[in-house]
């Protein structure tokens, strides 16, 4: 399998300004060396608590967000070294899927517009063609073809996302990535909106980086996950060998939360005392040290790097 | 199957248009300030078809006359028909404002974008100098503008709309600073869209509601301003008719021939009440908030 895109070492930190003069007060952490891989055709899924980074990871990717540090290696090309006007057109390639399908769409164009705009931005198709492929893109997403007439308003939250999806293959990216592409929407379009993106990603041979807070959702259709915490990933595997054999402790702690649909179902659910530290403040050593059960002298002292365990797994444990 | 979607979309888009109608229909006073603004706009550009008089044919014979069948508004002290002149006068009052508003918000609307959209040190410089015509108080700034380049209606449009540059500046800056961090704004740019692009098609299609208001509003006050600076004898020379002018030339016979300040004084009225009228009515047709 061939690598398409390589993030090394990513940080960004927010600076906190404050006073008269504005002076940098301080930074978030929001991204802190964070460094993974992603092939062609795959999907990796990138979970976390709320604020520990993955959206940042994401719009850093895009570069929406300037990276503090770090290399992005898209197609093995340095996508950090190139021009604002560069990345532009390289943006072609890479497509985000936003949360809220409500917030995403731009409620003064119609349909059609909307998905026609990133084709007009890279040329993609002009005219009939444009329009042709409008429908098309609209009947792979599930809507009606005639449908492109009609302002956002006029669609379901489920609907909604089906056009932001249209809008992200509109331009024929190879890279897609989702931020939180579902969390937005009712339990049963959940997996509608899933079962489409992994139909999706057969038809257009796309390669996926899905973020979510929920282990459930992302768990069908990733091949990998990386587990995040404070900025950093503790933990990567694929899915089965994840649950089977989690490494790292907040990751088992992740996976007791996971909701079993059986009322019978009695398993010992893991409790984390306090909350995520502030990423403005990270504690020292291993992030997670503050709330670990099995913590020691070392976890605070000593920042744990990524080890490999067995069959592509790696974690960041002292422990391991 | 496509020709049955053609129907319900038709079918749907009479419907909208009739809610849309019902709605405009149920702005009462924004409706009446329309038909005002209507009224003064024709007498604006054909006044040969309401007045039977030359506005500035003087006549030794009928001078400072009370409203009678033959002049309606009376006439002035040189015997001018004052229904004629008020009716001419519309025209200059209307041509001043409106180039004042279009240049105004054309300079605001770029700055405050511009400013708004980017940010950080080009917006603190556009502002800074937006901040410095706020410092004058406003009729101060025109006439210190108008001190400078001389007296005249074009000087008059010159000096207002400087005047009136920051105010639309900061409305139009407000209304982007709402806009653009949406999600959509991000997504046209992860689409990657230039910023040109994303100003065109994204911003403002979402900024024009405030703005169409603002910009009627505007009316209102750069007709005041231009009656106010016309009055201190800035603007139009004597003796073509202007309604500020009018009332100045009636200051010191208006306690015993009233009405050669009471019909310019209520043509003025009038015309403000109007843009007023209209512009409530607009923000609460296009404001999403006020829908029922």
């Amino acid at each position: 399998m061939k690598e398409l895109l390589r993030v090394e070492n990513l940080k960004r930190y927010f600076a906190i300004r404050g006073g008269i003069l504005l002076r940098t007060k301080g930074y978030v952490y929001a991204v802190d060396d964070v460094t993974f891989s992603l092939n062609e055709g795959e999907t990796l899924g990138l979970v976390g608590e709320s604020g520990c980074g993955k959206s940042t990871v994401a719009r850093t990717i895009l570069r929406l967000i300037e990276p503090t540090a770090g290399k992005i290696y898209f197609n093995s090309e340095d996508i950090t070294e190139i021009t604002l006007k560069e990345m532009r057109a390289l943006r072609k390639d890479m497509q985000l899927i936003f949360q809220d399908p409500y917030a995403s769409l731009n409620p003064r164009m119609k349909v059609g517009q909307i998905i026609g705009d990133p084709m007009d931005i890279h040329k993609v198709a002009q005219g009939d063609e444009k329009r042709d492929r409008i429908a098309y893109l609209l009947k792979s997403v599930g809507l009606k073809p005639d449908q492109q007439d009609r302002y956002p308003r006029e669609f379901s939250g489920g609907q909604r996302q089906r056009i932001g999806i249209a809008r992200a293959l509109a331009s024929q990216p190879k890279v897609i990535i989702g931020d939180e592409p579902v969390s937005a929407l009712d339990v049963s379009i959940q997996a509608q909106i899933i079962n489409l993106l992994e139909d999706l990603q057969a038809k257009f041979d796309l390669s996926y980086i899905m973020i979510s807070h929920d282990l459930t959702v992302i768990e069908h259709i990733c091949d990998r996950i990386a587990v995040m915490y404070l900025g950093r990933i503790v933990e990567t595997a694929a899915y089965d060998i994840l649950y089977n054999r989690p490494q790292h402790p907040y990751t088992e702690a992740l996976l007791s939360a996971v909701t079993v649909p059986d009322p019978d179902y009695d398993k010992k659910r893991i409790i984390l005392k306090g909350d995520v530290p502030s990423p403005i403040n990270p504690p020292t050593g291993c992030h997670f040290h503050t709330r670990c059960m099995y913590k020691q002298d070392i976890c605070e002292k000593q920042e744990p790097r990524l080890k490999y365990v067995d069959e592509n797994q790696w974690v960041a444990c002292h422990l391991r | 199957m496509a020709s049955e979607g053609n129907t319900t979309d038709d079918t749907r888009r009479k419907n909208n248009k009739k809610i849309l109608l019902r709605r405009i229909l149920r702005q009462k006073s924004g409706l009446l300030g329309a038909l005002l603004i209507l009224l003064f706009l024709t007498t604006a550009a054909f006044p040969g078809l309401f007045s039977n008089y030359d506005p500035l044919e003087m006549n030794k014979k009928h001078r400072l006359e009370a409203p009678s069948a033959q002049f309606w508004f009376g006439t002035d002290e040189f015997g001018r028909d004052i229904f004629s002149r008020v009716i001419f006068g519309s025209r200059i009052s209307l041509f001043i404002s409106f180039f004042t508003v279009v240049l105004a918000n054309i300079g605001g609307i770029i700055m405050g974008v511009l400013g708004g959209y980017f940010g950080g040190m080009r917006d603190n410089v556009i502002m800074r100098m937006m901040d410095v015509l706020f410092s004058f108080p406003f009729i101060l700034l025109a006439i210190l503008i108008i001190a400078i380049t001389g007296p005249g209606v074009f000087n008059v449009i010159i000096s207002l709309a400087v005047a009136y540059l920051p105010y639309s500046a900061r409305i139009a800056r407000g209304a982007v600073l709402a806009v653009k961090e949406s999600q959509y704004v991000e997504a046209a740019k992860a689409s990657g869209a230039s910023d040109l692009r994303v100003i065109g098609k994204y911003i403002m299609p979402n900024i024009t509601a405030p703005i169409v208001v603002y910009v009627t509003m505007s009316f209102a006050f750069a007709l005041l301003s231009e009656a106010g600076l016309q009055f201190l004898g800035l603007g139009a020379r004597p003796p073509i008719p202007s309604w500020g002018l009018m009332l100045n030339e009636t200051r010191g016979i208006i306690e015993f021939a009233p009405w050669t300040g009471i019909f310019p004084g209520l043509a003025i009225a009038l015309a403000v009440i109007g843009f007023n009228l209209f512009g409530d009515g607009l923000r609460d047709l296009l404001d999403p908030k006020m829908k029922q």
